[in-house]
This record gives C-alpha cells, sequence and structure tokens, in this order.
C-alpha cells in the first residue's frame, strides 16, 4: 500500500517538475505527459482501493477527482476539453463492447424477465420522480418562484434523465469482476436496452416540455424530425460498420485488436462530423457483429486488450469532470431527486421481477445495478441546456450534473455488490 | 480533415496493404522485399502528404506529433528489447569483433567518401549532417535477413552471424544517434548541460524502468501489463517530447534495461506483439508524409549515396572478415547483405526530423525515403534473386 502511494507520489512529482522547469513546453509534450500519468496513478490508485473491496471504476473516478480542478489542478478544463476526444472515442470503444455482450439467443431466453422489469422501471422511474418532484419542487427555493408549467417541464426532464443508467459502468464493472450468469445478463440488457429507449424517447420529451409546456406553441416537426434522421442514420451507420467488421473478421483475421480500435476512433470522428448519435452507432456495430455473424468471441476478445487503458481515461477523465462544487449550490434538492431516483428504481425493478416471476436477488438486489450515471445523462443534459433558454437550461445542468456525482460515484459500488450478491464473480 | 481522422485514414490504408499482401502470398523476392520493408506505406505517405494529394497537411502532421512520438517510444522499446545482456555469452567472440569492426570500418570510410563528395561537387552541406547521415548509412535492415532466411537462401552459422551482425549493429546506431541527438540539440550546445542532459535522459529511462520492474512485480494479468506499458511509455515519451531529445534514444534505454531485470520477457513480448508491426508501417507513412518538398538535385545526391553506400558496405564487410581467426570461413561479399534499408533507418530520420524540423533534416528524409526501396531493388540486382 505504501509502495503504491509512493509510486503515485513519484508520477505527481514527475509532472510537476516538468512543469516547472525553464524549458519551453510543447502541449503536445504535455499532452502525451498527461496522459500517461493519468494511466498510471488511476491505475495504481485503484489497485489501493481494490485492498478497501471498492471497484476500481470508483479508484479512477478518484483519482480523476483529485488531478482535475478542485484537485491538484493538473487536469485543467481546457486539457479535458482537448482531451475530448479520448472520452468520445472510450465511449465508442465502450458501447461496441456493450453492443457485443448483447446476445439475441440470451435475450430470448430471458426476454420475459428483461420486458417486465425494463417496462416496470420505465414507468415507475418516470411517473414516480415526476409526480414526486411535482409535489415536493415548491418546497425548494430554485423552484419556489417558478410557475405550475416550469415545473411540469423540468419535471419531465429530471423524469427522463432519471431513467438513464451508465452502459459504461456496467460493462467496466462486468470486465473487472469477470462476472457472468443471470443476473449479469439481465443488468446488462436492461441497461443497454434503456440506452436505446431513451434515444428514441428523449427528443420527444424535450419537443414537448420545450414547445408545449415552456413557449406554449405547437409541436416542432422539424426537431422531430431531425431527432429521427439522427436515430435512423446512426443506426445505418452501425450496420456499415457491423459488416465492416464482420468482413474484416473473416476475411483478414490479423492483428484484430488493432482493426477495432481503428473502427472506434472511426465512429467517434465521423459521428459529430455528420450529427450521429455515438452510442447509438457503437451498440448497433457491437448488435450486428455479435448477432448477424459468428465473429461474436472475436470482437469481444480482440476489444479486451484496449479495454483497460480505455475504461481508466474514461473515468478518470469523467471523475476530473465532475463539478463537485455544484453539489452545495443544490444539495437538498439533489439529495432529494437521487433518494427517489433510488426509491422508484426499486419499485419498478421489484414490482417487474414479481410479475416475471423471477428469484430473489433479481427482486431484491438487482436494481442496485442500475444506479450508476455518466456519459448518456450528461448528454442528455446538456442537450437539454441547448434545448431551453439559458437561464432554465442552466439550472437544469447544475443539479443534474449533481445528482450524477453521487449516482456515479455509488453506481460502480453498488454494481459490483450486486454481481457478488448474485455469486457471479469470478 | 481533422488530425483524428487522419489517423484512422491512415490506419486503414496501413491495413489495405497489409491485408493485400496477406492474401496474395508474393513470391517475387524483390517484391517481398518492397512490401516488407514498407516502400509501398512510404510511397502512400508521399502521395497523401502536403506535397502531392494535401490529404494530410502540415497543421496536421504538427497535431499528430504525439502520435509519431509514440510510435518512435515503441520502435526504440522493442530495439532495446533485443539486447539481452545474459544472451550475449551465447555469441562467439569472433561475432562481436565482426560486426564492431563492420561498424567502425564502415562509419570511417562513409564519412571520407561523403566528404570527398561533398568537396567535389561543392555541395552546400552543414558538417552538422554528416554524423547523422552517416548513421543513417550504417544501419542496415534485418529485414533482408529475414526474407533470406524463410526462403531458406542462407543457412546455419552464417545466418546467425548475420542476424547478429546486423541487430548489433542498429543497436550501435540507435545509441550513437541518442547521444549525437543530445550533442547537435540547439537547446543545450557543446557544453556541459550536454552532459548533464545525457546522465539526466539516461538517469530517467532508468528510473522509468525501474518503476515499471516494481510495479509489474505482482501482475499477472495481460491487459494490466499493457496498460503499465503504454503508461510508462508515454510518460517517457512525453517527457523527452518536452525536453527536445531523442525519442527512439529514451525508449530504446528504457527497453535494454527492463530487458535485462529479472522480469518475464515472454509476458513483455506477448503483450506488444499486437501493435507491433501497424505501428512500423504508421511509422513508415509518416515518414513519406513529412517530406514537405521535393529538391529535384537531392535525386543525384541520393544516387551518390546508395552507390557509395553499397561500395562501401561490401568494402567494410570485405574488411571486417580479417577481425575473426578464419576469415575465408565468411564469403567475401558479406557486406552486401547488410545492404537494406528500412526500420531503424526510418526510424531516426523521423526522430531527427522531429527535433530538428528544418532543411537538414528534409534532406534526411527524402535520402532515406528513396533509399528504403531503391536499396531493396539494388540488392535484389547485385545478388541476381529474381531479377
Amino acid at each position: 500500500m505504501i509502495k503504491s502511494i509512493l509510486f503515485i507520489i513519484i508520477f505527481l512529482l514527475i509532472f510537476w517538475g516538468m512543469q516547472n522547469i525553464p524549458i519551453p513546453m510543447s502541449s503536445q509534450g504535455v499532452s502525451t505527459l498527461l496522459v500517461g500519468i493519468i494511466l498510471l496513478t488511476a491505475f495504481l490508485f485503484a489497485d489501493l482501493l481494490r485492498k478497501f473491496h471498492l471497484p476500481r471504476l470508483t479508484g479512477y473516478m478518484i483519482m480523476g477527482i483529485l488531478l482535475g480542478a478542485g484537485g491538484l489542478g493538473f487536469l485543467t478544463s481546457e486539457q479535458i476539453e482537448d482531451f475530448h476526444f479520448l472520452e468520445n472515442l472510450a465511449l465508442s470503444f465502450i458501447a461496441l463492447t456493450a453492443g457485443g455482450e448483447l446476445k439475441f439467443k440470451v435475450l430470448k431466453e430471458k426476454f420475459k424477465s428483461v420486458s417486465y422489469i425494463l417496462a416496470g422501471q420505465v414507468i415507475f422511474i418516470f411517473i414516480g420522480v415526476f409526480i414526486s418532484f411535482i409535489l415536493a419542487a415548491r418546497y425548494f427555493s430554485s423552484f419556489s418562484q417558478f410557475d405550475g408549467n416550469i415545473i411540469i417541464a423540468f419535471g419531465l426532464l429530471f423524469a427522463g434523465t432519471a431513467l438513464s443508467t451508465s452502459p459504461a459502468t456496467t460493462i467496466g464493472i462486468i470486465t473487472e469482476t469477470g462476472a457472468k450468469g443471470k443476473t449479469t445478463n439481465i443488468v446488462l440488457f436492461i441497461t443497454v436496452l434503456k440506452a436505446i429507449v431513451l434515444i428514441v424517447l428523449f427528443p420527444i420529451l424535450i419537443t414537448y416540455a420545450n414547445t408545449i409546456v415552456l413557449n406554449k406553441s405547437g409541436l416542432d416537426v422539424a426537431l422531430l424530425v431531425k431527432f429521427l434522421l439522427q436515430f435512423g442514420s446512426s443506426i445505418v451507420t452501425g450496420i456499415i460498420f457491423g459488416s465492416l467488421i464482420i468482413w474484416y473478421l473473416k476475411k483478414v483475421k490479423v492483428e484484430i485488436s488493432i482493426f477495432l480500435f481503428a473502427v472506434a476512433l472511426a465512429i467517434s470522428e465521423i459521428s459529430p462530423l455528420f450529427g450521429l448519435d455515438i452510442l447509438l452507432t457503437s451498440i448497433i456495430t457491437g448488435i450486428v457483429v455479435q448477432n448477424f455473424s459468428s465473429q461474436g468471441n472475436s470482437l469481444i476478445s480482440g476489444i479486451e486488450i484496449f479495454s483497460l487503458p480505455i475504461y481508466v481515461l474514461f473515468f478518470c477523465l469523467a471523475g476530473a469532470s465532475l463539478q463537485l462544487e455544484l453539489l452545495s449550490e443544490a444539495l437538498a434538492l439533489t439529495i432529494f431527486l437521487v433518494t427517489i431516483r433510488f426509491i422508484f428504481n426499486f419499485l419498478g425493478n421489484y414490482f417487474g421481477a414479481v410479475m416475471a416471476q423471477e428469484d430473489k436477488v433479481i427482486r431484491n438486489f438487482s436494481w442496485l445495478g442500475y444506479i450508476g450515471q455518466a456519459g448518456i445523462a450528461l448528454g442528455l443534459g446538456i442537450i437539454i441546456k441547448q434545448a431551453l433558454s439559458e437561464s432554465y437550461g442552466n439550472l437544469f445542468l447544475t443539479i443534474l450534473i449533481s445528482t450524477v456525482v453521487i449516482n456515479e460515484m455509488l453506481g460502480p459500488i453498488l454494481l459490483k455488490w450486486t454481481f457478488f450478491k448474485a455469486k457471479e464473480t469470478e | 480533415m481533422t488530425a483524428l481522422l487522419s489517423i484512422i485514414f491512415l490506419f486503414f490504408l496501413a491495413y489495405a496493404g497489409f491485408s493485400i499482401y496477406q492474401k496474395y502470398k508474393i513470391k517475387a523476392f524483390s517484391l517481398r522485399l518492397l512490401v516488407d520493408n514498407g516502400s509501398f506505406h512510404l510511397l502512400i505517405g508521399l502521395l497523401v502528404g502536403p506535397n502531392l494529394l494535401q490529404l494530410l497537411s502540415e497543421d496536421i502532421l504538427e497535431q499528430l506529433k504525439f502520435l509519431v512520438a509514440l510510435v518512435l517510444g515503441w520502435a526504440g522499446f522493442l530495439i532495446g528489447l533485443q539486447l539481452k545482456l545474459g544472451e550475449l555469452k551465447r555469441f562467439q567472440p569472433g561475432y562481436f569483433l565482426f560486426a564492431f569492426t563492420n561498424f567502425i570500418l564502415f562509419a570511417i570510410l562513409f564519412l571520407c567518401s561523403m566528404m570527398f563528395i561533398i568537396y567535389i561537387f561543392k555541395l552546400d552541406f552543414s558538417p552538422v549532417i554528416y554524423a547523422p547521415l552517416i548513421l543513417l548509412a550504417t544501419a542496415s535492415s534485418p529485414i533482408i535477413i529475414g526474407v533470406l532466411k524463410s526462403a531458406g537462401d542462407v543457412k546455419g552459422q552464417l545466418m546467425h552471424l548475420l542476424q547478429f551482425s546486423v541487430a548489433w549493429e542498429n543497436i550501435l546506431c540507435v545509441a550513437s544517434h541518442g547521444f549525437l541527438m543530445i550533442i547537435i540539440n540547439p537547446y543545450f550546445g557543446f557544453d556541459l548541460s550536454s552532459t548533464y542532459v545525457i546522465i539526466g535522459s539516461l538517469g530517467f529511462s532508468f528510473l522509468m524502468a525501474y518503476l515499471f520492474y516494481r510495479v509489474a512485480e505482482n501482475i499477472k494479468n495481460e491487459q494490466q501489463y499493457f496498460l503499465l506499458l503504454v503508461g510508462f511509455l508515454l510518460v517517457l515519451t512525453g517527457v523527452t517530447l518536452n525536453l527536445n531529445i531523442s525519442l527512439i534514444f529514451s525508449s530504446f534505454v528504457f527497453g535494454v534495461i527492463l530487458t535485462n531485470l529479472p522480469i518475464e520477457t515472454r509476458k513483455l513480448y506477448h503483450s506488444i506483439a499486437d501493435v507491433e508491426k501497424p505501428l512500423y508501417f504508421l511509422m513508415v507513412i509518416f515518414v513519406g508524409a513529412s517530406i514537405v518538398e521535393f529538391y529535384l538535385p537531392m535525386l543525384t545526391i541520393t544516387l551518390v549515396f546508395i552507390l557509395s553506400r553499397t561500395i562501401i558496405k561490401y568494402a567494410a564487410g570485405y574488411g571486417a572478415r580479417f577481425a575473426i581467426e578464419n576469415p575465408r570461413s565468411l564469403p567475401h561479399k558479406i557486406g552486401i547483405e547488410h545492404l537494406g534499408m528500412g526500420g531503424i533507418a526510418l526510424a531516426m530520420v523521423l526522430d531527427y526530423h522531429l527535433n530538428f524540423n528544418n532543411l537538414s533534416s528534409q534532406y534526411l528524409l527524402i535520402i532515406v525515403a528513396i533509399s528504403v526501396p531503391a536499396n531493396a531493388l539494388f540488392y535484389s540486382a547485385i545478388t541476381r534473386r529474381n531479377v
């Protein structure tokens, strides 16, 4: 333990020393060094936390917080912005894995449970959070002055974002713990399917909240068409990339890892250029390879070698991006939202599992696997912020980020515990 | 085109070439040499670079500098891994004598010939360019030896000696290149500061290798091993890039120390095997793309370079035979087998270009870029293999 701490200090001193030597530093040199420092310190710190039975992902995030602007200040907000391409790349890689793990054959076997629990969660969380927020909003200073329509609009959007679960956290913990089994499959399927449901549901929700509730105007058809086009083109692009991977895995079969890395890079770079959704495109790519060819295993094993550096970077940068100072701004509302999301998550999961006649573990504990929130929730938050007026947008994003901070810190720990409770970890 | 899209483009180009190569097993010796030493990737780099199609502009190349740095770091590391001191005992003293003599003889003869050519043609070459040029000319490609081996043309002890001599020559080249880059670095100059930087950079590589050893000693998982290796190489190249010293040298030292520590090198090789070849091709493409201007007179100079290199390679090989006990046991044209030019020369020239990025580095890039395919063809022609 002392050895790991000592190594972390040495690496941090190297970076500090390089920043303070009287030689002009190139931005490329600093970025290269910083990525190396992130990888090594986060890895060592996560290893340290394992002694306390905490998941590695939590370690990566805490190291990110320490390196970030709120901590040692090695990772400034400009640098985090510069590394945005790495986050997109990581997201694409993780979603590719998530899609690759989604086997239709297994899904068919678990269809009843997955569909009931998914429906239970969507209905309970959405309606539960929406109604609870409307009833309680006036007791919070940020909303006490707002009229009914604004509260309804905010309620809809908070309820929508409460549905999201982080596929990255789920995939990360599955990879870390080597979890296999019924609970693992159900949690993974529901997480990925929820991400797809959200991508479809959200444009409608934003359009409704913004145009009909807030602005009291007609339905913005152009906006809906834009979202539909984005959805369709992401699926088509995913199918194209999936076919390309299948062709490569069948015909070329050499250096698969590098090829998959290049595909993930291509998706993460091409998607913003053509307005595609990185997550959906990558998930569909993975689904196509896994379910429309016999190359699913090659895909997963090809991704494995790069997965660890990708997770470390993704979660460490996610940690560095967490704006902890926002927590204090709306602490009471944040705690309220996190708590009601917990409660309705449990209720939705419980009733869905009872309807599907699932066992005790699924009924009582698997809801803990859906707590983690990261990229999707924040991504949706940013879309919402852009769609709303500046004051509403900022207020929404501040509260959302605060809830994501808590959920993302608790998510990996609870998910790991769920798999442990289900006795599905290695 | 953004920098990242350019990387993707390069990756796919490298793959297209590699897949074609995999699909159609090439039998012609000269063509195999050209494919293996990356001549086609070099050509692709030249085509997409700022000189011709401009798909990779100078700005993008600048943005991709970190990737080039990582690729060079990787290349130096792989060369360093070859130098396992414990295993050197396996080789006869004659091997060392031959390799050293060959290296020294070639360097001296080539320096004389370059000075003579520059004097005759009255070329306006800075003396600073002599040393890197000699080292670039000295470096031999193991690819010719590899192709000869796989074709079964050379076997037994002679093949063993050739493999040793080429590997040793390249190790000496990289080490000399590293010291040279520090000495001629404009930041430090020819004074005591160079000594500090040499000691400092060696010390830093030692520190990194020791830390790697201590961190990796309890790691069994291949992914974690890969992460550590990438992380350490990034730190090393990041520091080196900021100090403007040779990237391949510092990672070479890192590799040498690591391979000589009680560490399971098989695990090391295994964790990097997947990325080795694509990174090599990427590096070759970068060399091609880094040629921003083509100077026609350089063709003549390069031709003279190739011819003099060939003659001196032959002469140095011929002379080095006498360093061993029984010179007649080696063929008189053994130096010709060292004619190939490939990865090491390309890595060194790119490293030089990355640090200096001036007219001299452009000259060197052009000379090496033309010499790599030309030498392969020239070798086939001289040895009359598939011509």
